[in-house]
């Protein structure tokens, strides 16, 4: 009996013995089907969620001004994403992360919950705010390198060098003309990563590297540009106009040296600006010139002889009709030189020169002062501005060119055209990129002037050169242009804008314009002012010659352009008209109680620029006459001579600035 | 030294030192980085597993060496410590809480978990009890005692709870006592009885009955409730037949949870491929093969129960461990024993293998 039971249960024992055979049949075969059998389907899935691609974003070059300041350089940030899938506690996380971001709590844990892989939670932070994030050592949130786009001198030749969006992609200016170039190559690095995120570079890791961009630097020079920029605001405050463009160009090179608009943005801070401050209207825009058409159509008969100097033009006493259409003179006038003609800026006097010419003539002058067609310039958005072919001038069309009317330009292509007139007849390719520099700051590829045609002779040019002398010269129309010291050759521009309702032209709207260059018989800058829809005076001659004057003083004060002309005194007629819209603006110079200065028998004396800001220092220098070199940016720390040493003509005049702390 | 081993399974043996000390290589393996993040120490899970394996060798030799039949006077003692650790489990400032169960005994330096002690205390107290009366468990009258022990240990533990226990300690008890002589009618009726409860225990808890959905359909939500198995998937499958080898493995990166307890194969399977993951496989069959033996040839029925239940215990613990990471079973949260991290495990399956050997060196009637 107990046997019996004994083998009984030997063998129930034995058959639970077979029960495990079997499940180790089923243990194998199920190891057999997942690590053989699907092997290719879950390793491809693991290393799937193993590998991480990291975009390397490059670090964008820089744009650097002539003077070698920085207009535009890239910070590299954190960006702080979270993976709520590892994230423990979101709730928690979202309440800890609040305060340090400024971001609601209730709008982090949306965030968080919405999505299970990869959400962003803020870009580009500060590296204080990043450090207090890691403090917090959260599973589940990392971060990665973004580079943001800084503007160090904000306003200063914002509609030259533009701005980047979130994604650094250049939007305007030369910052999307130069995108490529700047932008350089992104790479990529495939790495493997924990369930975390994090990276895990245990095995050989794919990764093409990201090259940064070059950088530029342009032919616009921070001090001259913000003397454009500061002048053309004063000049459009004083005449509470609705806007300006300025722009200062070398006429022997094309490079531009300073284009300004207003009212202007700060790159920095573009979301705040309003879309039309962002455009670089001195180039995406044109208007109808006016009487500054008066110079090409000159230059244009000089050059084909069918007037000369010495010509006289009945100007009938300020009505003429002409094609069925009266045209008017702002004052009358009886006989008048061509010279008088330009100078009193003679509508009549240039229609009866126009006819002399005739349109085919006239036409292809202005084709080949540049009018009708884009410049090419290194700036993106660039309009051709409208020129109707000869073939469709009818009745009094070639009258009205003549004196700018039924044409419209582009403001780099009056100055582009000017600056043709000022160095001997050759219209220049005008740019803004002076070279391209690698990351170490080599010379990659550097940019030199270009000459797109010659116009005129070069007898030409000096003859209307001496014409446009007249322009500012006493009794001219554009006497407030006039620089003590310096010769300015130059022209007013009056026009009366188009009315988009009535199809004819507005009586109360008005473009003023002054352009010319200055030394007239050396130049060195050729400078355009254009001021839209002033209210004070329409007249060009009023509202933009004095900032015309007033650019072109600073700007030979900063160059150190020697005076070519005895200088007049301080209380001269010239000084007295000039100044007006310039005082127009508060002088808040701090070392205002400088005892007051001038000319003396030991010459003038150095002041005392230090702790100044540029603009201080610029101003000041305007106030006494002194013509002083500024060397970097910031404030002042350092200056030579010592204030209150009288300056000789041997002494270097130079004041250092450096960025405050 | 080796004389002293003359006449144990060294089979048993040998399987259990390999596996212990496999698994203390795989728990580092598996843990290291896991531990330097979390206890800025690589070797927190190693140190600790070492002396948890050494501990246990030298109470498996102590028992080794001790007469199997002193467990039949101490079979009701043990039992009652075992059922008096198992509530005070639940006295606060003893017991310890993790992760919503509290299933440990704070020991000092250790903390103990009487889950573990109560299957070993159950074979015993069952092999004590069918030693003397087998034939009484042909009526369902003589099958109550045990009935009542085994209802009062899961009732216990479904408290804390740990569900995966009670089932390994249900089976344990039913293939002891079919073992024993109780007639299939019973077992059937005693299934179907409990069926009901074991539905109810189920669907009355939300994250059970999200396992049984996860298990039959891991795909429906892979980052989420079917998280677990397709990690565990993925290790095996990117283990390919050598695997990635030891320490490569990828899915320990934090993507397997539990990877150094309950998931530990998943990283043998990446790290080792198929030949590791059936070369463990097997290990634990042979285990348990040779341990049916010594049931067999026993030399009375004391040992027989004895070891046979123990047989049972590690075989049904090693299966069910295996079939949850390969997704053949729903979540556990079982130990692979000798292998996973965990001292009272470890501990108390080595005791358990130590009194088997002793059963092996007193054997009869061996082929």
């Amino acid at each position: 009996m107990r046997d019996e039971r004994e083998k009984w249960t030997r063998l129930r024992i034995r058959a639970i013995g077979v029960v495990f055979v079997l499940l180790l049949t089923v243990t194998v075969a199920r190891a057999f089907y997942l690590q053989i059998y699907e092997q290719e389907r879950f390793s491809s899935l693991a290393e799937k969620q193993h590998l991480k691609v990291v975009q390397l974003t490059p670090s964008r070059g820089a744009i650097y001004d002539a003077t070698n300041s920085a207009l535009a350089v890239s910070v590299e940030m954190d960006s702080l994403y979270a993976e709520p899938r590892n994230i423990e506690d979101i709730p928690a996380t979202a309440a800890q992360l609040s305060p340090i971001l400024g971001i609601p709590r209730e709008q982090l844990e949306k965030k968080m919950q919405g999505s299970k892989g990869f959400v962003w939670l803020q870009r580009r932070l500060t590296p204080e705010v990043a450090a207090a994030v890691r403090k917090l050592e959260i599973d589940g949130l990392a971060f990665v390198k973004e580079p943001k786009r800084f503007y160090p001198n904000a306003e200063i030749g914002s509609h030259v060098v533009g701005f980047t969006g979130l994604d650094p992609e250049g939007l305007e200016g030369v910052e999307k003309k130069l995108d490529s170039i700047l932008l350089g190559n992104t790479g990529y690095m495939v790495t493997e990563r924990d369930a975390l995120g994090r990276d895990i570079g245990t095995r050989g890791v794919m990764k093409q590297d990201a090259s940064s961009g070059q950088s530029v630097a342009l032919t616009i020079d921070k001090n001259i540009q913000y003397i454009t920029e500061k002048e053309l605001a004063a000049a459009v405050e004083s005449s509470r106009a609705k806007g300006g463009i300025a722009i200062v160009m070398e006429p022997g090179s094309g490079k531009i040296l300073a284009m300004a608009n207003y009212p202007t943005f700060n790159p920095n801070a573009v979301a705040k600006a309003s879309p039309a401050a962002l455009r670089n209207k001195a180039i995406t825009d044109s208007f109808e010139p006016g009487s500054t058409m008066k110079v090409f159509l000159i230059a244009a008969a000089l050059e084909e002889k069918v007037v000369s100097p010495q010509d006289w033009f009945n100007c009938e006493n300020g009505v003429y009709t002409i094609g069925g259409r009266t045209i008017h003179d702002t004052h009358k006038y009886g006989r008048l030189s061509v010279g008088d003609i330009l100078k009193y800026s003679s509508n009549i006097g240039s229609a009866k020169i126009g006819s002399r010419l005739g349109p085919e003539r006239l036409y292809s002058y202005l084709r080949n002062f540049g009018f009708g067609a884009r410049s090419n310039v290194d700036l993106p958005g660039e309009v051709s501005g409208y020129m109707r072919n000869k073939s469709q001038w009818y009745g009094v069309d070639l009258a009205t060119i003549s004196f700018g009317q039924g044409i419209s330009v582009s403001s780099l292509q009056l100055v582009t055209a000017i600056s043709a007139v000022a160095n001997g007849g050759n219209l220049m390719q005008p740019y803004v990129v002076e070279k391209i520099l690698d990351d170490k700051g080599n010379t990659v590829k550097q940019f030199t002037p270009v000459s797109r045609q010659r116009v005129i002779s070069a007898e030409t040019a000096k003859a209307v050169a001496k014409m446009m002398e007249g322009v500012a010269a006493e009794g001219g129309t554009g006497t407030s242009a006039s620089v003590d010291g310096f010769k300015v050759a130059g022209k007013t521009g009056t026009a009366q804008k188009a009315d988009p309702v009535t199809r004819g032209y507005s009586i109360d709207k008005r473009t003023a314009s002054f352009v010319g260059f200055v030394p007239a018989e050396q130049p060195k800058l050729a400078i355009l002012v254009v001021v839209d829809e002033p209210k004070t005076s329409p007249y060009g001659g009023v509202v933009a010659a004095p900032a015309f004057s007033a650019i072109a003083k600073q700007s030979l004060c900063y160059l150190r352009v020697s005076p070519t002309q005895p200088l007049k005194s301080k209380s001269g007629v010239v000084e007295g008209k000039k100044s007006e819209p310039a005082k127009a603006e508060a002088i808040d110079v701090a070392a205002e109680e400088v005892p007051q200065e001038s000319v003396s028998a030991g010459g003038i004396v150095m002041a005392n620029f230090h702790g100044l800001s540029m603009r201080q220092a610029l101003q000041l220098m305007e106030k006494r006459g002194l013509n002083v070199r500024l060397i970097g940016s910031g404030r002042v720390v350092e200056q030579n001579p010592p204030p209150g040493r009288a300056i000789s003509p041997a002494d270097q005049v130079w004041v250092r600035l450096a960025p405050s702390a | 030294m080796f004389k002293r081993l003359e006449g144990y399974d060294l089979v048993i043996l040998t399987m259990v030192v390999a596996l212990t000390c496999f698994g203390v290589v795989m728990v580092y393996s598996a843990s290291s980085i896991m531990a330097a993040k979390r206890f800025h120490d690589s070797f927190f899970f190693l140190k600790r597993q070492g002396l948890y394996a050494t501990l246990g060798f030298g109470l498996m030799y102590a028992t080794m060496r001790t007469d199997y039949h002193v467990w039949k006077k101490a079979a009701v003692p043990i039992l009652l410590v075992c059922l008096l650790s198992l509530v005070l489990v639940f006295v606060p400032g003893v017991g310890g809480n993790v992760k919503g169960a509290t299933r440990w005994i704070r020991l000092p330096g250790f903390n103990f978990q009487p889950a573990e002690l109560a299957k070993l205390a159950l074979i015993i107290f069952m092999a004590y009890s069918l030693d003397r009366k087998q034939e009484q468990i042909r009526w369902f009258k003589g099958l109550v005692p045990y009935m009542i022990v085994l209802l009062l240990m899961i009732g216990l533990l479904m408290i804390q709870p740990d569900m995966g226990s009670s089932m390994t300690l249900a089976g344990v008890a039913m293939v002891m006592l079919f073992a024993a002589g109780m007639r299939v009618s019973h077992v059937i009726s005693i299934l179907m009885f409990s069926a009901p409860f074991v539905y109810y225990a189920i669907r009355h808890k939300e994250y059970r009955w999200r396992r049984i959905m996860s298990f039959l359909n891991p795909w429906a939500d892979p980052s989420n409730t079917g998280f677990q198995i397709i990690q565990s998937w993925l290790a095996f499958g990117t283990g390919g037949v050598g695997g990635q080898g030891l320490g490569e493995g990828k899915q320990k990166l934090f993507y397997l949870p539990e990877a150094h307890t309950d998931f530990i194969l998943s990283v043998i399977g990446e790290e080792l491929g198929f030949i590791g993951t059936v070369t463990v496989a097997a290990m634990f069959f042979l285990l348990v093969h040779r341990s049916i033996r010594v049931a067999i040839h026993a030399e009375d029925n004391f040992g027989r129960f004895l070891a046979f239940g123990i047989a049972v215990l590690l075989g049904v613990e090693a299966f069910v461990n295996i079939a949850v990471v390969m997704g053949l079973l729903p979540t556990k949260g079982l130990a692979l024993p000798f292998i996973s991290y965990g001292g009272s495990s470890l501990i108390l399956s080595l005791v358990a293998v130590g009194i088997l050997l002793n059963i092996s060196s007193r054997m009869r009637g061996v082929p």
